[in-house]
């Protein structure tokens, strides 16, 4: 090796360490998890995310970071995904909204000095909002797992290096974030005629902080027909608080500047109102996949997986809300105005979910290869029992078992030069989920929400398109 | 060379697709203001709801009965007393005419109400109890100026629309099915509470002078007789609003048949094996439903019932006992509590209807989702007139007329 | 499908968004530019940056990049500002800067026509900052607003073949508006619940620029670089509103219903243009004019309920900004190293802080007995001196690799302003002044391959 190759040399893997260095020491992109519940990329999802040992398209970028490196061509996919529950509750529907969005990704490898990288972008983009967040009151029945949680965007950004032919390794970091917001209000609020002759100012202070959290992966591959993966997301929550003041807590206070004064009953008379609303709305557990993948024949593949989730970490998502209220109101209407001693709030209570083990098998096998087409058959199953306890106490966190079922067909169109030096792939997938009815039973007779049943199904399906450049 | 030439031109109109892509991507961009638009969470069809309130009074548009908003029930001249909603959908009631009154002399006109009292729950006609024992208590009418009470069935009409079911909440004049006719009734018959059985016959339960009696019939039409001696007789304080249930559904229930009455203020429970004959078990026992604030006043008194039995989604049946927790005050906060076989109950703890002075709760459960409960309760702000109400739960359920 | 298909493709060109609801009137990069590049040279490359920084500058300038490259940057900065002579508590900004660029290597028509780029600056600790006072409180309008994520995807074309030398680029930056409800009510049983939705939404504005270079054709030599070229980029108005709604139920009192928001981010429209020209191979001289169209700017905050007033109107006027730089190039074997100056002038849009007629709901000038009702309205903004510095490394690696570093320093220097209005409201001595100075710094590595 010369001086300059071998300075060269030095220069690329230091570069690439000090550049996986600060991907994952410093904001990346990406945020929570809609793929958590539907998957991402047609492959993957038609294989029932069996695939931690066996990706190299953009959902390398869920499933397992390692694989970007795998990928001999760089890669841009765009596809469009649709689910749609039926989920019921008492045996009617609980009206959870259709998750609908762009999925779309790119890989892009590189070789230097025989050190073989990969940067991966993957992203999934919710057709209506970026994100929604909700805030329910305790008791109120939700779908905890399929109500909110998946109306979110997926970014993600990763490295990956293959530093011997036999290993890959990838990772990254994700960040989200929680708000913080502060309001405060003042001004003259008519007691009477509170729309129409109330004149109040605001102002806000709106902080969105990051949360960092981890995502790194392995593959190993010993011989070409075998192939391991092992793959750890880390874990996060999104803590939303608002804090909204309204007046002064101390009348007259100089360091106040948002006085309230209720007008329309002779002389004014100051009020304080206070409240403060928090809740994690997102909490992704921890996760470690670990899967194989076994493939006899260039036609054929076979992939076994299971993950553990940590749920029992899970934080409820059951918010807490104090409210303060303080009126001086004048002797003359207190008998019109009664402001209580008190005024009670809620406090969150424990989850208390357990963690749960999803077993995951997936095939491929291609039926039909001409010198330019190759149409390939799939299918995948998965199993994800319910982690939230029967809810026997104040929250009511609907959840059944989860019996996934996947099918998909996808098209490779190779030797396409002199325009694409490299190939199109088209991707269909089909998703079958089946949840089997459960009672809840609570443990008083007059809990106000009682006895429930819950259950249903849901159906997903899309498409993914690829191009790959060799 | 024509396959060069076929793929050369394949290859253009790829370009030329590639591009315009990009041109639309390009097009899109250039619109300012592009933007995702949101969306409006789904609301779920219903959600489970175990009777617990708080009921909603029902708006006139969803009763189609005239004012005041709630009533269920709105006849001319005509004061009711308590009243329950049978099984199959029809309303038994109490009632009586009120009397011509004598024209007071002319002169100055009686103090009409100062505006500034309207809205005020302990100017609603509700006074303190008497100190003298009268039997007119929490916001009672004064019967002595009607004619005697007669209990009447009104069966189910004008259908209100629920998404996926059809019910009545409110009922038009009936027809008279039981009058005061022995001796021990004391000329008149009220509290009235309908069982029906499996083969159409009633049991038809109420309260008179002499105490509890029951009538049967062989239908929900009738006719009914009274019975010649009372099934739960008056001792030193006179029984009344009897509320028989069913026990067959109830694991571990004492008779097949269980009466909550109430007597001394108290709620007291019988069981019998045919719902003719009756044998006293004891009192229920009852938590206090504790003050919210100043304003609720401590409890001294319960009575009122009005049971039901439900089963719930998860096949267990228990039952649902709504009654009046009396205050201090004089004001009667309607609560419930619940037991699995009719005997120890627990407590709910809370009002289940936001009024300070209904009383007589009946309900009826829809399914799941959705309860009516009837209360008895004076017909307006001061006003000795008494009628029935109608409430919802969830409240956040509206009733539209159906199509 | 409730959203534009389009709106949709766009999303998915520029991805990488977690944007969230902004609450700055100027993001960092439109502030002190994005990369380390075009900070050092007044923050100008619209004519000449063909790095993955032209996604912000003109994403015409993607149409010429051959390589794959991928950069991470660190930048940041202090604030000392000074009002009245004492100094405004701004938190220092620090942030990170992603960048990458994607030639797609279609064969035939398309070889070398094609590429993708992204730029991504967040923040280090607060992703986003809204900071919105009553009028009254003194706020650095533009200045004060920097905690903000940048996002940014862009494609350029080059129409090489078709006309040589000219480029053309659309792009894309992403923020997202917050749309919610908070109701506040009793439960059955009794409590207070608050039941909070919120939505981020994306906005997106679109970025179009072209550029012309010298044509290979006209050169000295064809792998020779171009002794010219100009450049002209025009990014829309990107702003971010906010518009939470608060609902208080079953109080003792009623409380009307809350609107709580306004803009919490706008960066106005700009139209920036920008030639540059190598006297010598070794030296480029550029010179930049950069409109700002701050007039459209509706002002900070919307009505807190149906009858409350407005704050004044902030009468923000449109800018011109001049900005002129030069850059040097010295090779030495495989190492190239740049040294890099500039200087622009940033006009301020805003007015002098001042006493202001409040507006009524529907925006006319709320009077009392015939008499518009002042109200003090501090938004504080200068005009500034920048003078930037600045290096470049590159080594190659070999013929297809380099190894890049790009290091900037900025000072921007507040002139002196008097003010219309004091400190205080309780302050009736001499009027408020303004002035301070920012310094800020910032290297990126990058590897092309």
């Amino acid at each position: 090796m010369s001086t300059r190759a071998f300075t060269s040399a030095v220069g690329t893997s230091t570069f690439l360490v000090a550049l996986a260095a600060l991907v994952v020491a410093s904001p990346s992109v990406a945020s929570a998890q809609p793929m958590d519940t539907y998957g991402m990329g047609s492959r993957s999802i038609a294989m029932g995310g069996a695939v931690t040992a066996d990706v190299e398209d953009f959902s390398a970028n869920y499933y397992n970071p390692a694989g970007l490196a795998r990928a001999g061509a760089a890669r841009i996919g765009i596809g469009y995904f649709g689910a749609f529950h039926e989920l019921q509750i008492n045996q009617l529907d609980s009206n959870v909204d259709p998750a609908r969005g762009l999925v779309l990704g790119l890989v892009v490898p590189g070789e230097i000095e025989g050190v073989r990288f990969a940067f991966g972008l993957g992203v999934h983009l919710n057709d209506d909002y970026i994100s929604r967040t909700r805030s329910l009151p305790s008791r109120r029945p939700r779908w905890e797992f399929y109500d909110n949680r998946p109306r979110r965007t997926f970014l993600a950004a990763h490295l990956a290096i293959r530093p011997v032919d036999w290993l890959t390794i990838g990772g990254g970091i994700s960040f989200l974030s929680f708000s913080t917001n502060t309001l405060s209000v003042r001004g003259e609020l008519d007691v009477l005629m509170a729309e129409r002759r109330s004149h109040l100012e605001h102002q806000i202070l709106a902080d969105l902080t990051t949360i960092r959290y981890p995502q790194v992966g392995v593959q190993v591959q010993p011989i070409p027909e075998l192939s391991f993966g092992a793959v750890y997301r880390g874990q996060f929550a999104l803590d939303s608080k608002l804090l909204a003041v309204v007046g002064c807590e101390t009348p007259g206070d100089p360091f106040c500047s948002s006085g309230l004064n209720f007008t329309g009953f002779g002389d004014p008379f100051p009020g304080y109102f206070n409240l403060l609303s928090q809740a994690v709305n997102a909490f992704v557990p921890q996760q470690v996949s670990l899967g194989g993948s076994w493939s006899p024949t260039p036609d054929f593949r076979l992939n076994l997986e299971v993950t553990w989730v940590n749920w029992s970490a899970y934080v409820s998502p059951v918010g807490r809300s104090e409210i303060e209220l303080t009126i001086e109101v004048p002797a003359a209407l207190r008998d019109r105005i009664r402001v209580p001693d008190a005024i009670v709030g809620t406090t969150p209570q424990p989850a208390l979910f357990e963690d749960r083990f999803v077993p995951r098998i997936g095939a491929e096998g291609t039926f039909f290869r001409e010198r330019m087409v190759a149409l390939r058959g799939r299918g995948g199953f998965y199993w994800e029992h319910s982690p939230v306890p029967n809810q026997m106490q104040l929250t009511n966190l609907a959840d059944s078992d989860r019996f996934v079922f996947s099918a998909g067909l996808g098209m490779r169109l190779d030797d396409l030069r002199p325009l694409l030096p490299g190939f199109l792939q088209m991707d269909f997938h089909f998703q079958y989920s089946f949840l089997p009815d459960r009672t809840m039973t609570k443990g008083s007779l007059v809990d106000p929400v009682g006895d429930y049943r819950v259950g249903g199904q849901m159906f997903a399906g899309g498409v993914t398109f690829e191009v790959g450049f060799e | 060379m024509r396959d060069t030439s076929t793929r050369r031109r394949s290859t253009l109109w790829l370009a030329l697709a590639g591009l315009t892509t990009l041109a639309s991507a390009a097009g899109a961009t250039l619109a300012p203001g592009c933007a995702t638009l949101g969306g409006t969470a789904g609301e779920p069809e219903g959600l489970p709801h175990n009777g617990t309130g708080p009921f909603r009074d029902l708006s006139v548009a969803e009763t189609n009965v005239r004012s005041p908003s709630g009533a269920a029930i709105a006849i001319a001249g005509v004061t009711f007393d308590s009243a329950m909603v049978a099984s199959d959908g029809s309303l038994f009631y109490a009632a009586a005419m009120a009397l011509p009154r004598s024209m007071p002399d002319a002169g100055m006109p009686d103090d009409a109400g100062v505006p500034s009292d309207a809205g005020v729950p302990t100017d609603a006609g509700m006074g303190a109890p008497d100190a003298g024992g009268s039997t007119r208590r929490y916001g009672e009418p004064d019967w002595t100026t009607h004619a005697a009470r007669a209990i009447s069935r009104s069966p189910a009409t004008a259908a209100m629309g629920l998404d996926h079911v059809t019910q009545n909440p409110a009922f038009a004049a009936g027809t008279t099915i039981l009058s005061a006719s022995q001796p021990w009734e004391g000329g008149y018959v009220s509290d009235p509470w309908a069982v029906i059985r499996g083969d159409g016959s009633v049991l038809l339960y109420y309260a008179a002078e002499g105490g509890i009696g029951v009538a049967t019939g062989a239908s929900v039409s009738g006719p009914f007789t009274g019975g010649a001696s009372p099934v739960i007789a008056a001792g030193a304080t006179t029984p009344r609003r009897p509320s028989v249930i069913d026990t067959h559904l109830l694991t571990g229930a004492s008779h097949p048949f269980l009466m909550y009455y109430e007597d001394g203020g108290r709620i007291l429970v019988a069981g019998s094996s045919d719902g003719l004959a009756w044998s006293p078990i004891g009192t229920v026992s009852l938590t206090p439903m504790p003050a919210r604030d100043d304003r609720d006043g401590d409890e001294v008194e319960v009575g009122g019932p009005g049971a039901i039995v439900v089963t719930s989604p998860a096949q267990r049946s228990f039952v649902r006992l709504y009654y009046e927790s009396r205050r201090s005050n004089g004001e009667t906060l309607v609560t419930l509590a619940a037991a699995p076989e009719g005997a120890t109950f627990e407590a709910f703890g809370r009002p289940v209807v936001e009024a300070r002075d209904r009383r007589f709760p009946s309900a009826y459960e829809i399914d799941d989702r959705i309860s009516f409960l009837y209360t008895w309760g004076p017909d307006g702000p001061g006003t000795s007139d008494a009628t029935t109400f109608v409430g919802i739960a969830p409240g956040g359920v509206r009733l539209v007329p159906e199509m | 499908m409730r959203t534009q298909l389009g709106c949709l493709l766009v999303a998915a060109l520029l991805a990488t968004g977690l944007t969230i609801p902004r609450s700055a009137r100027a993001t960092p990069p439109d502030l002190f530019g994005f990369g380390a590049r075009s900070p050092g040279l007044a923050m100008t490359g619209t004519s000449y940056n063909d790095s993955y920084e032209a996604v912000f500058l003109n994403p015409a300038n993607l149409g010429s990049v051959r390589r794959r490259s991928i950069v991470f940057g660190i930048s940041g900065g202090t604030f000392d500002l000074q009002l009245d002579g004492q100094r405004s508590a701004l938190d220092p900004i620090r942030g990170t800067t992603i960048g990458f660029t994607l030639p797609i290597p279609f064969g035939d028509i398309l070889e070398d026509r094609l590429t993708l780029g992204g730029g991504f600056y967040t923040p280090a600790n607060v992703l986003l900052r809204g900071d919105v006072r009553y009028s009254e409180v003194p706020q650095w309008a533009v200045l004060g607003r920097g905690q903000s994520l940048a996002l940014y995807v862009a494609l350029g074309i080059d129409l090489h073949g078709i006309v040589d030398g000219l480029q053309i680029g659309v792009g894309i930056a992403a923020l997202a508006a917050l749309v919610g409800d908070l109701r506040v009510q009793l439960d059955e049983t009794n409590s207070f619940q608050s039941v909070v939705e919120t939505q981020l939404l994306a906005t997106f504005s679109p970025t179009v620029g072209v550029r012309f270079e010298q044509p290979p054709s006209l050169r000295s030599s064809p792998t020779a670089s171009a002794d010219f070229g100009f450049g002209v980029t025009y990014r829309h108005e990107l702003r971010a509103d906010m518009n939470l709604e608060i609902v208080v139920e079953d109080l003792p009192v009623t409380l009307p219903v809350l609107t709580i928001g306004g803009v919490i981010q706008y960066d106005p429209a700009q139209l920036i243009v920008e030639g540059y020209y190598r006297p010598i191979p070794q030296l480029r001289l550029i010179a930049n004019l950069t409109a700002r169209f701050w007039s459209a700017y509706p002002g900070p905050t919307s009505a807190t309920s149906l009858s409350s007033y407005q704050i004044p109107a902030v009468e923000y006027s449109d800018t011109f900004t001049p900005r002129v730089a030069v850059e040097a190039t010295l090779r030495h074997g495989t190492v190239d190293l740049q040294l890099r100056g500039g200087y622009a002038w940033e006009m301020s849009p805003a007015p002098p802080a001042r006493m202001a007629a409040q507006r009524n709901p529907d925006g006319t000038v709320h009077e009392e007995g015939g008499v518009p009702v002042n109200v003090a309205l501090r938004l504080i903004d200068n005009d500034r001196h920048i003078v930037t510095l600045g290096f470049g490394l590159a080594a190659d690696l070999s013929e297809h690799e380099r190894l890049r570093l790009d290091v900037f320093g900025q000072a921007h220097f507040l002139t002196s302003r008097t003010h219309l209005v004091a400190l205080t409201s309780t302050d009736t001595s001499d009027p408020l002044t303004s002035s301070g100075v920012i310094l800020m710094g910032g290297w990126a590595a990058g590897l092309e391959f």
